[in-house]
This record gives C-alpha cells, structure tokens and sequence, in this order.
C-alpha cells in the first residue's frame, strides 16, 4: 500500500465561519472577525494533508470545523460523500446564494417592495431546508443529534497543548477509555486490554495505565493524547499543531509514531501547523492560507520546489533553513498581517503583494487550477 | 511499528499513582500555620462531638443557690488525716454577701446529701445541711430526703440513711463519704430506677476523672452518668456559673455543638448551591448567567448583618430551638452562595475552553456529563476554598443572632446567647468571667481563617511542571 | 576584537526540599566583542538559567549561584553589589524575552517604558527621554513613532511588542545582548524580519549578542559560534559551519538529524515511508543525574567508560571543543561496548549515512 487511495473521505465546500467581536473595550459596535472566509477541500483516504498559514489565518478554526467543535454558519462538510447527494445540495446551495447575494444588494441599495424582500427570504429559508434535508445523512453541519454522535466515531482530535488537553483529576486509563465505553463499544476486560495495546502503541509503559497526567513529560502526554485518538478506530484525525509545543528530538519522535501509526492503522491525517518543515516532510498534500482563505494547493515536492503563489513564495522565502550554507533570496513582506475583523477588499493579500494590479483589490481571486497542477488564488502569478 | 520509534520511559514516574489530591495534602502539611488551626479545630469540633462527656454537668442544669460562682480554686494537695497526698479538690462555697454576691466556703461541720440518677431527666437534690448542731443537721437532712424521694419517715430506706448520718458524724475523717443504695422505685410503667445517694461530711469536693455526675445518653448509643472529669459531689465549677447557677464550662461546651457546626452545616450547603448556580452560569452563559448573576450582585451588596435580621425578623419569633437552628442555617447559607458562585462562575468559563473539554465534545458526551466528569472536579479546590474563608462569618452570624435574641434561647446554649448577659455593663464589671465564650468565638475564628489560608495554598496555583 | 564576557565553572543549582536541581552545572565559554554566539538546547539544559545568571536574575530561593566568576570588562559580576549590577543590567547589558506581552508592563504606554529605562540609566528628563524614545522606535522600524509613543503595548501586534522591547533594550547602546527564545512566539514572516533588524543593528553598533534558542535554523543563519547544551553543561563549542557541517557530539548529531529536511524524497527505494532519525529516550530526571555522562543512557556510541565517569570539554580541532570520551586519544584502544537496547534501536543508523542521504537530497 504506497499510494493514497483516491477515495475521497471529507468534502469541505464553501466554509464560513465568522465570530462576532467588539470594536473596543466600551463600544458596542459589533464588528465581525472572519476566520474562515469560504474554503473548500477534499480529503484522500490515508493521506496527510498539511494546512499551514501564519497566525490569524483560520487554520485552527477549519479543523474546529471539522472535528465538528464550532458550528460554521455557511458551509458543507461530508464524511464519506456521495456524488449525487453532493450534487443535489449543491445546486440547491448554489441558487440559495445567488438569492442570498441579491438579497445583500436590495439592502445596500435597491428597489424593492417590504413583500418582495419577505418572498425572498421565504424562499432563501425554503432552499436551506431543503438542501439540509437532502444532505443530512453525510454533511456533518446538518446531522442530527444521533447521527453526530455516530460520526464522531470516525473523526477525532489531537490538540497542541499537551498540559491542557488531558484532564488532571483523570487517571490515563479512564482518559484513554471514555470514548470506548461511551459507544459502548468495550467494556470490562476488554477494554483494559483495549487500552493497554493503545499504550503499547505509542510507546508507553503499561504501568502509565493508572497514573496521572501531570506525572508525565510533555512528549509522554501528546502520545497519551494520540492514544486517546485512536482509541475509537477513527478514519479521520486532525492533528492540530501537535508537536509545535515539544522539543526537538521529540518531535521527531512524535512525527514517526504519526507515521507508523497511519501506515498501521490506515489513517488519514489533516495536518495543522505553523512549521513548514514538520508540514511538509509529514504531508503528501498541502494547503496554504493567508487570512481565512486557501491561496495555493498543491502536493508537497511541488510546493516547495515551486511556489506558485506570492505569499506562498514570501513564506518559503522566510524560513529559516537549518544550513548555514543555504542562501535563499529573501522576499521580505512589508508590515503586518492586516486585522482580520477588517480584511482588505478583493484579494485579502493585495496590501502585501509586489505583483499587484488594479483587479487585486477589487476582485477575490477564485482558487483554481493552473498548468502545473497546482491550485492557486491569484489574478497575476508571477512567472515560473 | 518499527522500534525505533517505541521509546523506553521508565524516567520521572514517580513510585506510586499520586493523585492531585495526594500532591495537595501533601503540600498542605507543610504548611504550619494551616496545621496549627486544623489542630484548634479538631480540638474543638471534637469537643463539641463529646460535650456531654466532657463537661462536668449537663447543659439547663443549675444550682440557683450559686449565680455568679467564681471559677472554682482547686487546691492540689490534701492535708488529710493519713498526712499530705495528690488529692485535688474544691471547697464547696455557698453565698455569703448577698448584695455583693461574694462567696464563701460552707463550715466544715456540713453535711451534704447528694442523689445520684441514672436516667435522664430525673430531678436530683442537693441537701446542704450547715446547721451547727448535729440535730438540726439531721432534721434538715431528713426533711429533704423524704421530700425528694416520697418516701414514708418510718421506711427502712429512711433508717438506713438516718444510721449512715450517725456514722458520718461519729467518724474521724473530717471528710468522710458514705454511699447509700435506697430500694430501687418502680414507675407506673413497670420500669425500675434504681436509687442511689451520697452523704458527705466537711466541705469539700474532691476532684476525679470519670466522677458521677447528671446522667445522659452518650452519643445517641448509651446512657451513663459518668463524666470525663469534675466531683462526685459537685460544687465544681471550671470557668464559674451564670445568673442562674448553671456551669459556664458546661453551658460552653453544650453551646459549642451549636455554634460550630451551624458554620459547617451552612457552609455543606453553601458549596453545593454556589457550585450548581456558578456552574450553570459559567457552562450555559448569555440568558441564564445574566438572570443568576445579577441575583447574586444584589445579595452582595446588601449588608450582609441587616439582611440576616431582617431576613430573621420577617419569619416567626415564636418557633422551637430544632426550627430556629434550621432556620439560621438557611439564612446563613442564603448569604453565603454567592460568592462562592461567583468564583465557580468564573473558574467554569476559564475550564471551559479547555482542550480537555472539547476533546471530550469529540468523544461524544453530552452537556451535563461533561460539566460534572469534567468541569466541575477542577473547580472544587476552588470551592472549598471559598466556603472555608466564609465559615467565619457564619459563626459571627449566629453569634450576633443569638446575642440579640433571635436565634437560640433558652434553655438552649450558644456562644452568642452566652454573651447576651455581657450587655450589662455591671455584670462583667464584678464577673469578668462570663465573657469567656467571647474568647472561643475568636479562637475558633482564627483557626477557620489559618486552616482556610492553609487549605488555599495548599490547592490554590495550578501546578504545571 | 577582545573579550568581552568570560564565564568559568559557572554553577546554578535550586534547592528544593530534597533535593537540588543542578540546573547549571560547571560551564566555561567566553563571548568576544561583537561576535554572535548561539546557545542551543532543549528544554531543561540550562541555557536559560545560564542568561540569567549572567544577568543576576536567579530567583534566589530556590536557586542560587553556588560557584563560579562571570568576568565582563575585567569585573566579576558575581562580586559585585546589587546596586552596581543594576548599573550593568539594561546599560552594559540588555535582554530580551520570549512573550513580549508580558514582558512589557500593560498599563503603561510604550514611550513611558522605553523612557524609563533613559532616565534610568542615562540621567535624562522625561521629556528628553521621550524624544529620545521616538527616534529609537524609528530605528527598530516602527513608523509615526510619535504617535506610537502613546500606545499600549495589547494595542500592538506581536511582531510590533518585540520590536518595542528591542528598541527598550537598545536605548543604553549595550555592549552585549543576550536574546532569550526572542522569536519562538512569532509569525515566521515577523520572525525572519526581527532577526533582520537585530543584525543590522548589531553591524551598526559592533555589539556582541548571544542568542538562546532551541530553533536550529536560526542558529545556522544569525549566528557565528554555536554552544550545544545538555542536561546543564556544554556538550560542544565550535563555529557554526563546522558545527553543521561536522558535529562531533553524538547529542549534536542526533539534533541535526532530528530536524525533517525540506524537499526529501518522502519514500525510500522500497516504497517505504521515511522516518526521521530521532534520539531515543528522554532527558534523565534532574533530580538524580546518573554516574558518567549524562547523555549515555541516550547515546548511541556509549563506551563501557562512559557509564562510570563525566568526560571533560577539550579542545579537538582549531576552536572546537567537544565533552566526549570518543575524542580523547586513550579511547581509541577500548572496546567499544554500547548498551544493547540503544543499538538495537538504531539498527545500524550512522551519522555518516545521514549526511550522505542529506548530501543526496540537495543535489536534486
């Protein structure tokens, strides 16, 4: 098994998910923070695909989404999709938009009558219903309680803080154990021995079984934390910067028990981190994001070899590389990444960007194929 | 799974599983003053656990013939007739300046008949016999004898007391006792109660542990009369007596089963509504902590002595003691919540976001398992150390009640009402001794407010290694 | 260029009922004037409490700094009053941290913080200081200093804070900067133009800096010796290419291998995933280090010898130094006996076909 299966396992289309902020301490403005600003991605059985973005670039928040902790307010997210069913809701959604745009437009500045504005919002809310009808069996936004809860068996969770993600008064059996017994799923001396081959795993000590986590180090407790993951056979884990709080030689260490693991258990990895380096040797498939949007795609050898996209490019640029002989031409960005609660208009990079044109600010660039296979978000790539 | 990436980590687990609780025990012991007032306390709830074994009467008991007894002065050694030996006794006083209230000891040509009972709630008689011949002695112990026992003067019981009063006189010892076991009486319901007195000569009370005293039933389980220490023959009194004669160290120890557990009691229930109202608050936010939260703000900035009496004042005055002490817990807790809330509010919306939290979201739990597995147990500490800190207050609360005569009354005791008599200034001008409850009350609030520190740094920072 | 700061048989312990924790145990390095030195460890190796050491900022109890002389410009900073070490912090030598929020007080306006440390040090008014502040915010790159100067530092974006705790740490023309972890908490953009701006203003100023770190690709690329830290000693000192080129430490060598190297083939010939080439184990527990060296139980050359002694730091080549028993010369006639679990580990592992797989990868 070298190859990923082309099966594709989660559909992520048009996401969105805003959080309502405060302008200041006393004011009562209500700006809006746009974390995740319409992304869409697929996802191959048993491959790693690494989200990387600098900070305030929503990629904790998509695998939020998809662990299905926030609720976006727009979006589909399927496990396991069916082409049809994404066909029919797409369509729905599709036209559920458009009406939704118009409904923007008559706001800001239109014609329209007070019954008008009613039909369309009848018609808007008719739509969603449908279209949560028609996708409620895989979408994980429009499932029921029940279903939830069984999907949740098949997509779990790594956290980035070792100390804060697993309870202190717990000790690791019953960590390790709460999702099982939950499901009911084992129980008893099944479960022990459920546990203790967990344990053995990733590498711990069966004697871990009845201890506390803060007896622990910081590499110790992430793989107590990973065995928590596995602990339901999930087909999806999201990995949210598990190893950015860990040293070095145990990072490494983390890194190849991911590997191992998912070549063993066939697993298939969404990759969140801010280090380029770890992102790319773990990810067969990439994902950049700047500001709540995805500006390039690609597989990993191709990324790096030949970023595609201009942020793409300054981010590489700015890696510093562990050789003291590399030379790397270094495209220096001006100034800060701009607030997302007030993004710029257009391409959202365009403030930064030495290719810039006049459509840049005006229009969002789509992400979208080019000839080499990647895809990208740019109105001007530069030249390869 | 290849062995290189299986790592050996036998390092840094420590012996044994070590709970968080163990790791804070621990590092409460070391805190010296949290164990000095964990000690106090423990003397002290004790106390109050074994009062009636520990005082040498009974709470309502009192010897009106003595208002005002000083602390009794024990001598140590006994100059007897066999010579000097460790003996320690008290003289048994009786008034002898009335406008004054000064006292002095009886003649050493008394006799005392003293009853013994072994049920509760017998009257007992205490015939003080001072006359200076030996036959009004005799006429004053007959009369009291039959009175309280109804017997016929002609009864054999009656002789046997009358030949141990002659004995008693002719004997040598200026201190001599004889005991007297009378025919044991049989109630109308056929239940016998034996019947048993002293006859003591001179005037003095010899000090013992385990002395006979008022009966009572010890710990629910059995009734004795024996108490830990104090006289066979009474008249001793540790810290002194009251208006009505009753012992002050008695009334203390009663006093305190009230005064000390009506702080714990409330602070039981203090915890359990501040965790439920903060943790709602804090779990659900928006409507409900508005609601709850706001409640609490008006609870608090009310001052908290005039809501407890009015709070008091608005029920009925008229209730029995079992009623007023459940009433002033309920006040005391109803003030007490919503601090407590408040911190578990705030420690609620801070677990809240936790990964350990959302990572049990992914498991699949609903709402109110995660709140009590896993949000709840890690504000605990919290909340223990909230209540600890308000025991105190709970105590002066009561105290204040009592002491202006709205909590416990008569013939109940409590510290509070003890001090109520400290509001006659010429009382505690001639007996200083009657504000001694004063003195535990701020015993027992230092130790709550030491143990409380020790207690808070003990669970207080979250240990990260 | 002379010396500027001389450290010798420096030795931090903390005291705890106990036990003590041998935080920094017996280091010797120099730093000459206007040269770059890294320290690079991991966590619980000591080169934070090395700088703070330095700086006289050991929380003195638990810790304490039981032997040792840090000479800077002929005096012994261990000797002198603590009157005269405040002289020295923020004046002669600055630092600057991790987390610049809270490393800059939040209830005061940057321009107050950078002026304070003026008026301090350099006997200015308020008013002179705040003047001086604006043009020392310019040149860390912060614009419309001016008006910047009212700002409070939650109302700056991180890469912003650190340059206002440069620019705080700058304002006494320090001869030596000791950067602890200064860009671990930032944006990889913002961290390579923070790195930029302490370069450039340690050209213009001929200042020594040492910087703390645990990220070795910022030690490959701002610095120009490298000290490698373990377990409170230094396991080797050298320049910085020799060190990447050639590391001599075992520790050395597994760090670098640790690191995942960008643009490798992801699969080996057989189709296999390609793991990265870690150090087994962890760090011993401070509490009880082991007889002999520390990294032994870890270490993949481990001779019988280095169970039941600490080898010393020797100088190997021209300005190399390394604590190894597999560099002095008596070694060379021992068997070598490692201990069996380590090998089988590593299965057959080498340094040597680590840097020939690496070369490999480059070419392509």
């Amino acid at each position: 098994m070298n190859q990923p299966q082309k099966e594709t396992i989660l559909k992520v289309q048009r996401l969105k998910k805003y959080f309502p902020v405060k302008a200041g301490a006393f004011s009562t403005k209500n700006l809006i923070l746009k974390a995740v600003d319409e992304v869409s991605f697929d996802m191959y059985r048993g491959e790693t695909l690494g989200l990387v973005g600098e900070s305030g670039c929503g990629k904790t928040t998509i695998g939020r989404c998809v662990a299905r902790l926030y609720q976006p307010d727009e979006g589909r997210i399927y496990l396991h999709p069916q082409q049809s069913i994404v066909e029919t809701v797409d369509l729905l959604d599709l036209e559920r938009l458009s009406l939704v745009e118009e409904l923007e437009q008559t706001r800001i500045g239109g014609v329209v009558t007070k019954k008008g504005l009613a039909d369309l919002q009848k018609k808007i809310t008719n739509l969603k219903t449908q279209a949560d009808e028609a996708a409620k069996t895989t979408d994980l936004l429009s499932m029921d309680t029940r279903a939830l809860k069984e999907a949740r068996k098949s997509v779990q969770m790594i956290f980035q803080d070792p100390w804060a993600s697993l309870n202190p008064h717990m000790i690791v059996k019953d960590i390790i154990g709460e999702g099982p017994k939950e499901y009911g799923i084992q129980r008893g001396m099944n479960l022990d021995r459920w546990v203790m081959e967990l344990l053995d795993r990733v590498g711990l000590p069966a004697a871990a079984a009845n201890r506390y986590p803060h007896e622990f180090s910081g590499g110790q407790r992430q793989r107590i934390c990973i065995a928590r993951a596995l602990a339901l056979t999930p087909q999806l884990v999201v990995c949210d910067e598990p190893v950015s709080a860990l040293d070095v030689s145990i990072q490494a260490q983390v890194l190849n028990l991911l590997i191992s693991l998912q070549e063993d258990f066939g697993l298939t990895f969404l990759f969140i981190a801010h280090d380029l380096s770890v992102v790319e040797f773990i990810s067969d498939r990439m994902m950049v994001m700047y500001l709540g949007r995805a500006v390039e795609t690609s597989n990993s050898e191709q990324l790096y070899g030949n970023p595609r996209h201009p942020y793409t490019q300054s981010l590489l640029s700015a890696v510093p590389v562990a050789d003291p002989e590399y030379k790397s031409e270094e495209i220096l960005l001006e100034g800060d990444v701009p607030s997302p609660v007030n993004p710029p208009s257009g391409c959202t990079f365009h403030t930064r960007c030495r290719y810039k044109t006049e459509i840049c600010t005006q229009v969002r660039p789509i992400l979208e194929k080019d000839k080499n296979g990647h895809k990208i978000a740019c109105h001007n790539p530069p030249n390869d | 799974m290849s062995t290189q990436d299986t790592a050996i980590l036998r390092e840094g687990m420590t012996e044994k599983a070590e709970s968080i609780w163990n790791h804070n025990f621990r590092r409460f012991r070391k805190h010296t003053l949290g164990k000095t007032g964990f000690a106090i306390l423990l003397v002290l709830y004790l106390s109050a656990l074994f009062a009636d074994f520990l005082s040498p009467y009974s709470m309502s008991w009192g010897d009106n013939r003595k208002p005002y007894h000083s602390p009794s002065p024990v001598s140590l050694l006994y100059q007897g007739p066999d010579g000097t030996s460790l003996r320690p006794y008290t003289y048994e006083f009786r008034i002898d300046n009335v406008a004054l209230r000064t006292y002095a000891p009886v003649p050493e040509h008394t006799i005392r008949a003293i009853s013994y009972e072994s049920r509760l709630g017998v009257n007992d008689m205490r015939v003080v016999a001072t006359d200076p011949t030996p036959a009004r002695r005799r006429s004053t112990i007959r009369t009291g004898v039959i009175r309280h026992y109804r017997i016929a003067p002609d009864s054999p019981d009656m002789q046997k007391v009358l030949w141990a009063l002659e004995e008693l006189e002719a004997s040598p010892d200026p201190d001599a006792r004889i005991f007297i076991e009378l025919d044991p009486a049989v109630s109308t319901a056929g239940i016998e109660n034996a019947r048993s007195m002293v006859l003591v000569k001179g005037n003095k009370n010899f000090l013992s542990f385990f002395s006979r005293g008022i009966p009572y039933s010890f710990l629910g389980l059995f009734e004795t009369n024996r108490h830990f220490f104090g006289s066979d023959t009474g008249g001793y009194f540790p810290l002194g007596t009251d208006t009505g004669g009753r012992d002050l160290f008695s009334r203390l120890l009663h006093g305190s089963r009230i005064s000390l557990s009506v702080g714990l009691v409330g602070a039981f229930i203090t915890i359990i509504v501040g965790l439920l109202v903060g943790g709602m608050a804090g779990y659900f936010g928006g409507f409900i902590d508005n609601i709850l939260m706001r409640f609490s703000e008006v609870l608090i900035s009310i001052p908290s002595i005039y809501l407890l009496f009015s709070l008091r004042a608005a029920l009925p005055t008229d209730l029995s003691s079992t009623e007023v002490y459940m009433i002033i817990i309920l006040i005391l807790s109803f003030l007490g919540w919503p601090s407590v809330a408040r911190v578990i509010r705030g420690q609620v919306l801070s677990i809240k976001n936790e990964d350990f939290i959302l990572s049990a979201r992914t498991m699949g739990l609903s709402n109110m398992k995660i709140i009590i597995r896993h949000v709840l147990p890690s504000t605990l500490s919290y909340a223990i150390i909230q209540t600890t800190l308000l025991i105190p207050g709970y105590i002066l609360g009561e105290s204040a009640l009592s002491l202006l005569g709205l909590g416990i009354s008569e013939p109940q005791s409590s510290w509070g009402l003890m001090l109520a008599v400290g509001r006659n200034f010429r009382v505690v001008n001639d007996f200083p001794f009657v504000l001694v409850p004063g003195f535990f009350i701020f015993l027992a609030i230092l130790a709550w407010n030491f143990f409380g520190d020790g207690i808070r740094d003990a669970l207080d920072p979250k240990s990260k290694h | 260029m002379g010396t500027l700061l001389d450290i010798q048989e420096l030795r931090t312990y903390f005291f705890l009922p106990g036990y003590a924790v041998r935080a920094v145990d017996g280091i010797s390095f120099t730093v000459q004037e206007g040269e770059t030195l890294g320290i690079v460890g991991e966590s619980g190796c000591g080169k934070s409490q090395t700088s703070m050491s330095i700086m006289r900022l050991v929380p003195d109890p638990p810790g304490k700094i039981i032997q040792g002389s840090i000479n800077f410009e002929g005096r012994d900073l261990l000797k002198i009053s603590e009157e005269e070490m405040r002289s020295v912090r923020g004046n002669d030598i600055s630092m600057i941290f991790q987390e610049p929020m809270t490393s800059l007080n939040p209830v005061l306006t940057i321009g107050f913080q950078i002026a304070e440390v003026l008026m301090l040090h350099r006997g200015l008014s308020l008013l002179e200081a705040q003047k001086e502040a604006a043009s020392l915010l310019s040149m860390v790159g912060i614009s419309d200093s001016e008006e910047r100067l009212k700002e409070y530092p939650f109302q700056l974006s991180g890469g912003l804070r650190q340059r206002v705790m440069i620019a705080i740490a700058m304002a006494c023309q320090p001869k030596l900067l000791i950067a602890d972890e200064p860009t671990t908490a930032l944006d990889v953009t913002i961290q390579a133009q923070i790195l930029r701006l302490i370069r450039k203003l340690q050209d213009e100023r001929n200042m020594a800096t040492m910087f703390i770190t645990h990220d070795l690709a910022v030690i490959a690329n701002f610095t120009q010796r490298v000290i490698v830290m373990y377990a409170g000693v230094i396991v080797e000192d050298s320049p910085v290419l020799s060190l990447f080129r050639k590391p001599l430490h075992p520790y050395s060598q597994g760090l670098l291998g640790s690191i995942p190297v960008l643009n490798e083939a992801k699969r080996t010939d057989q189709g296999q995933r390609r793991h990265l080439y870690t150090i087994p184990g962890s760090l011993p527990d401070p509490k009880r280090f082991p007889k002999g060296c520390r990294f032994a139980s870890r270490c993949p050359k481990a001779m019988k010898q280095c169970w039941e002694a600490e080898p010393e730091l020797v100088e190997v080549e021209d300005g190399r130094k390394v604590r190894c028993f597999l560099y002095s010369p008596e070694v060379r006639t021992n068997p070598t006996v490692s201990s069996p679990e380590v090998l089988a580990q590593f299965g057959g592992k080498t340094w040597k076909a680590e840097v020939q797989r690496r070369e490999k990868a480059a070419k392509q």
